[in-house]
């Protein structure tokens, strides 16, 4: 299943990606009890403060778009898992190709708590 | 398991990252500091010439009626808690914490200009406590308010410096205050894109006031001293030449449109506020060029006026806005003045008006 997060917005209104492919048993075990408890059809139609980022998050076919500061509870979850797997990834590809300096794309979690 | 952020080729650069020319910093560096010691040759003259404005009141004499800021400085200690503790208070003196003087410094410069140039009394103009919070998260690469503080992160050391480092974002995040007490322009679409506008507009004038730059003189660009020396861009956005902030080989070039004609229809970012406001901003750098001076004199007071009139709602579109500063210039200045004229001719080039 294709993970993936979307951020944009903020103050300085720049674009990131982030996503992982991920397959079993990794999935079932330890991704899908986050993705189920997340309430991908009642998400809250919450302005958003003036500068916090906006989320685009989905796995699989399920999308949600919401607020930096309604991405808590399981939606944190998820977005930390996702954005700590695409660094581990990226560390594997900067260790095996031409040294890069770490944490030039390593984002911040998101979300106020 | 695959992650798209960072495709071989982006990866390839950023391995030269650390070894690229620090010149595009030192150039503006440079302009800057030509452009200060121009205007510091021509100041006294041109301020001798200028004809007073009954609606500007001297600093003296707004000092001596009593208006004076009231700032709470505090410190998340890097964590995403707010308010966090308590660090500076108002009558307090330097702390050692570089990013709290900034913070308070900056709250000060921009109680000023909304002091002195409209007589605002703080953001809910019955002065209120101005309020920060510094060292927000980890690594944060983002200023932002709440609807009650200015938070601001440290930035990532790569990209980002800390965000209290350039005036303008303090001016910005604290007009999304006031903001707030007036307009309420919802944060969405076009009326997102102007609430975003008219914070990039007073944080350049915050700017303007405190270093005394007219503006032919000012640089016009929002998050100036932001970026690393790593980073070719003099900020993130200019309202003289939207698009042209930056343009580096991994961040990319600033997206913004100057013009209808390229206004952008997206879902992202709550419909390209942050993107759209290049319209409307550079409708306001014309005026104030048209108009030339300082900026937060003539051009200035308009835009305060339409954003504390009557006219301007929540969802007022770009179109409605336009309409509202025509009635803020001919109410001060009057249906045949050069201010109305000028305000029309800004709109009709960045193609809101016909
Ligand atoms: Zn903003």
């Amino acid at each position: 299943m294709r993970i993936s997060v979307k951020r944009t917005g903020g103050f300085a209104g720049l674009t990131r990606r982030w996503a992982v492919e991920v397959g079993q048993p990794e999935l079932r075990d330890e991704w899908l009890p986050i993705i189920e408890s997340c309430p991908w059809d009642d998400v809250p139609q919450t302005q958003n403060q003036p500068d916090r980022y906006m989320y685009r998050i989905s796995a699989g076919e399920r999308e949600a778009s919401l607020p930096e500061q309604d991405v808590t509870g399981p939606w944190r979850q998820l977005v930390d898992r996702t954005l700590e797997s695409a660094r581990q990834e990226e560390g594997r590809r900067a260790e095996s190709g031409p040294k890069g300096p770490e944490g030039f794309l390593r984002d911040t979690d998101p979300g106020e708590r | 398991m695959f992650c798209s952020i960072v495709p071989p080729y982006l990866l390839r650069r950023l391995a030269q990252l650390d070894d690229r020319s620090l010149l595009p910093v030192a150039e503006a560096a440079q302009r800057a500091l030509t452009r200060d010691a121009a205007m510091r040759r021509n100041r006294n003259v041109k301020r001798a010439q200028m004809p007073a404005l009954p609606t500007l009141l001297p600093s003296q004499r707004i000092r001596a009626t009593g208006l004076n800021p009231t700032r709470q400085i505090n410190d998340a200690q890097n964590m995403e808690r707010l308010p966090g503790i308590r660090v500076r208070s108002e009558g307090d003196g330097p702390v050692e914490d570089v990013a709290v003087n900034e913070a308070y410094d900056g709250l000060g410069s921009t109680f000023e200009l909304f002091a002195d140039a409209y007589q605002r009394n703080a953001l809910d103009g019955r002065g209120g406590i101005l309020r920060a919070t510094v060292h927000y998260g980890e690594d944060y690469d983002n200023a932002f308010w709440n609807g009650t503080r200015m938070v601001f992160g440290d930035g990532d050391g790569r990209v980002f410096q800390r965000f209290t480092k350039s005036l303008s974002v303090i001016g910005h995040e604290l007009t999304h205050g006031i903001t707030q007490h007036t307009t309420n322009l919802v944060y969405q679409g076009q009326p997102g894109a102007l609430n975003e506008s008219i914070s990039d507009v007073f944080a350049a004038l915050v700017e303007q006031y405190k270093l005394g730059h007219s503006a032919e003189h000012a640089s016009w660009v929002i998050g100036e001293g932001l970026f690393t020396d790593q980073v070719s861009g003099d900020g993130l956005r200019s309202l003289k030449a939207p698009g042209t902030a930056y343009d580096d080989d991994v961040l990319g070039k600033d997206p913004q449109p100057a013009t209808m004609a390229d206004y952008i229809d997206t879902t992202d970012d709550n419909g390209g506020v942050h993107l759209n406001s290049g319209i409307p901003n550079h409708a306001f750098y014309r005026l104030a060029s048209i108009l030339g001076g300082n900026a937060w004199e003539r051009a200035g007071l308009i835009w305060y006026d339409t954003i504390t009139g009557t006219e301007v709602v929540a969802d007022t579109d770009f179109a409605g806005f336009a309409a509202a500063t025509e009635s803020a210039a001919e109410s001060r200045y009057g249906k045949d003045s050069e201010e109305l004229k000028a305000v029309t001719a800004a709109w009709t080039e960045v193609g809101v008006l016909e």
